[in-house]
């Protein structure tokens, strides 16, 4: 195998524009996914069945279906013509963002969920026979607690995000993969495009994860 | 609350770095054909398929190059616009067409019959064809697809290509060489060291003229492949008369041949 | 009918769960100010769930509890503000983990706006003092043991002021050598007058501690009296059965 395009600050170029296009996509969709998602947790707490329904399926829904039908989904639903700004075409970025915010917004809704749901019944008993309303009990006493248990979890849904990512490949967003293409064009290097690429993508999960255990670790410690 | 206020900052950095861009990271590619030309018609394609269209290191900068850009400019040009080269997978290409959101798409299409009920076709602009490049003294022994498919033949094909898998497909019984780069190939075939290389007929012209002692052979391998046309919006009348004109422009005058021949041997020097 | 002079009053309350489980049949008692009530009875005999359905953790499926003349169930009670005057002490202690001592106290009532944070400070340092655990203001839960935290929930329902406090076995969790300590700050609480009803185990100092005595088994009273009487003259054989298993025990 030849791996000599290493070498060529051309192909280096290539590589880490892709890598910064992936970050940036996953940064930004996990902040707006949990974002979303802490509101969609919020939405399903009330009393109305028929919005905790509505969110509900909208969960179960996109955690049901493949993340490639939805991009193709969302990029036939978005009219965004092909239109620069600061190298990005927003013609596929759009919908490919959309697509990983949604996607991200479910699986992060169910971690929400289950993060509150973790939290020991007897806080809510505690806090409630002091008098304390509803509200003030989620926000003050569960909602810190449930933090606990979903940053780990935060964590994972960004190394899955940064990996996810690669999806939009194919819709024109100048991602890792998409560039590990190009190149592999280019250089016809079939394998070690890919391989290149997938070093590059375990650089970036593999901290992030080892930072996550790390985290996790602390975070235990400090309820013995 | 302080992690929220987190989260915000985390969103807004992003947002700022998404607008600064950075570097050229981009699936557009810009041809600036006139100065003068003030609007970009924009073309769809899928840069993974040489000669047809295909990613190159241009002084520097990652370019599209091949059959198909050509043509795309030469649409351009007939215009009076620059173009813009939208590249992507190909079914989200055709998409883009449908919705508009690219003029015309070039990508070594063949226009089939289910793909002509959502898209406009123009006329064919090149059909492959196969040939058996072979020097002159071998051309006697070679006349049937038999003569060459024994065990003393050697054949070679460029590595990855369409032409390895019909070379497999025609000749099972001979030695098969398969190569990077057709130079080399056609470097075997003037020492002897192979007998014949299964190339596409652009290609094959082009060293019969600047090798000496080669010629081609009487007979086609495979079938052709149906040829590509350029795709337009159903119904963009307007677009369609342009693009015919200019493609028989091209075929007319024998430029299509060189665009050809050139993006060929652009992609076998490889 | 209502009588006010009675801080609590259950009148016939019976819960039955969804699978069907019977916890309370047809069950009624009353506390007056400033007695103590304790509930005694084998494990499944509806003692924590009635004492539940005091501050509605549950409710009654048929029935009503009376707080100071309010009947809890009715739609118009604001629950939350009657569990203000009410405190309650869990067997697993429940104190909130991610806030500090000092903050377990004072989050009631600086959130219901009853007490500024200065006063609320004031106010929990004191109770600290009165638990014997000043010098823990500072500290998590987490750094400390069973019995101080079981200290540290009782002073926090006291900054609160309640009228009552309720006990659901406070010392069953714990190891033997902290329950001392925990019953200690019961019985100075009794002996200041606080109203309380417990639910307890500990057959010593309920006997000590009590004014009335209530036996369950099987989601009903079996019988009811001072504790001289269900002590040592119980009336019911199964009172009596019950006594001996749990005396023969110790």
């Amino acid at each position: 195998m030849d791996f000599s395009f290493l070498l060529d600050p051309y192909y280096i170029n290539i590589l880490l524009q892709g890598l910064l296009t992936t970050v940036v996509l996953a940064v930004v969709s996990v902040a707006f996914g949990t974002l979303i998602a802490i509101g969609i947790g919020l939405l399903r707490m009330m009393k109305s069945k028929v919005i905790r329904f509505i969110f509900g399926a909208y969960v179960e829904i996109i955690r049901g279906t493949p993340i490639v039908v939805q991009l193709i989904i969302f990029y036939s639903l978005f009219h965004v013509n092909v239109l620069l700004i600061g190298n990005y075409d927003l013609s596929p970025f759009i919908p490919g963002m959309f697509t990983l915010f949604i996607n991200s917004s479910a699986y992060m809704a169910e971690v929400i969920r289950a993060g509150i749901n973790s939290v020991d019944k007897g806080q809510w008993e505690a806090s409630r026979s002091l008098g304390m309303t509803y509200t003030m009990t989620f926000w003050k006493i569960i909602f810190p607690q449930a933090i606990k248990n979903i940053l780990p979890a935060l964590g994972n849904e960004f190394v899955t995000l940064i990996k996810e990512t690669s999806v939009l490949m194919y819709s024109g967003v100048a991602e890792l993969t998409y560039q590990a293409t190009m190149i592999k064009s280019q250089t016809y290097g079939f394998m070690e495009s890919y391989l290149v690429a997938a070093t590059f993508y375990f650089l970036l999960t593999y901290p992030t994860s080892q930072l996550m255990k790390r985290l996790e670790r602390r975070l235990a410690k400090s309820d013995e | 609350m302080k992690k929220l206020f987190v989260l915000i900052s985390i969103a807004i950095l992003t947002g700022l770095t998404t607008f600064l861009g950075g570097c050229t990271s981009s699936s557009i590619f810009t041809y600036i054909i006139d100065e003068s030309y003030t609007e970009f018609i924009v073309m769809g394609t899928s840069a993974d398929y040489p000669p047809y269209e295909w990613p190159m290191n241009v002084d520097g900068t990652q370019t599209l190059v091949g059959i198909d850009i050509q043509i795309g400019l030469a649409i351009a040009a007939e215009l009076e616009m620059n173009l813009q080269v939208v590249n992507k997978g190909f079914d989200y290409v055709l998409d883009d067409l449908s919705q508009g959101k690219v003029d015309f798409v070039i990508a070594g299409m063949t226009p089939t019959e289910e793909r002509a009920q959502i898209v406009d076709f123009s006329m064919v602009y090149y059909e492959a064809h196969q040939v058996i490049l072979t020097t002159s003294e071998n051309v006697a022994d070679y006349q049937t697809i038999e003569d060459l498919n024994v065990n003393t033949v050697r054949i070679g094909a460029q590595m990855g290509s369409i032409q390895q898998d019909l070379a497999e497909e025609t000749f099972p019984l001979s030695q098969k060489v398969y190569l990077q780069a057709v130079p080399d190939l056609i470097l075997k075939l003037s020492q002897g060291l192979i007998e014949a290389v299964l190339v596409e007929q652009p290609v094959a012209e082009g060293y019969l003229s600047n090798v000496e002692g080669l010629a081609i052979l009487d007979f086609e391998i495979g079938e052709p492949d149906g040829g590509s046309a350029v795709a337009v919006e159903k119904g963009n009348t307007e677009l369609l008369a342009t693009i015919n004109a200019v493609l028989e422009d091209l075929i007319n005058s024998g430029a299509l041949d060189t665009i050809v021949s050139d993006a060929i041997i652009l992609n076998s020097g490889e | 009918m209502m009588n006010k002079e009675l801080m609590i009053d259950v009148k016939n309350v019976s819960k039955v769960f969804k699978d069907g489980t019977v916890a309370l049949d047809r069950v009624s008692l009353s506390v007056k100010k400033n007695e103590v009530v304790v509930l005694i009875g084998p494990s499944g005999s509806g003692k924590s769930t009635l004492l539940r359905t005091l501050n509605l953790l549950e409710s009654p499926t048929e029935g009503e509890v009376y707080f100071e003349g309010v009947s809890l169930s009715d739609e118009s009670t604001d629950i939350n503000h009657l569990r203000q005057k009410m405190g309650m002490v869990f067997q697993g202690f429940h104190l909130f983990p991610h806030l500090t001592v000092l903050d377990n106290l004072r989050i009631a009532p600086v959130s219901l706006k009853k007490q500024t944070i200065s006063e609320a400070t004031i106010t929990s340092e004191l109770m600290l003092q009165k638990v014997g655990l000043s010098e823990k203001a500072k500290n998590y839960p987490s750094q400390l043991s069973g019995g101080q935290k079981q200290r540290i929930a009782i002073a926090r329902s006291l900054t609160m002021s309640p009228d009552i406090i309720l006990f659901d076995e406070p010392t069953s969790a714990l190891d033997p050598e902290m329950v001392g300590e925990v019953l200690n700050v019961i019985r100075d609480l009794a002996s200041q007058g606080m109203t309380m009803v417990i639910v307890t185990h500990e057959m010593q100092f309920a006997e000590e501690v009590a004014d009335i005595v209530y036996v369950m088994d099987k989601g009903r009273i079996i019988e009811s009296g001072s504790p001289e009487i269900i002590f040592h003259q119980p009336k019911t054989d199964r009172c009596k059965e019950f006594l001996k298993r749990v005396i023969e025990k110790k």
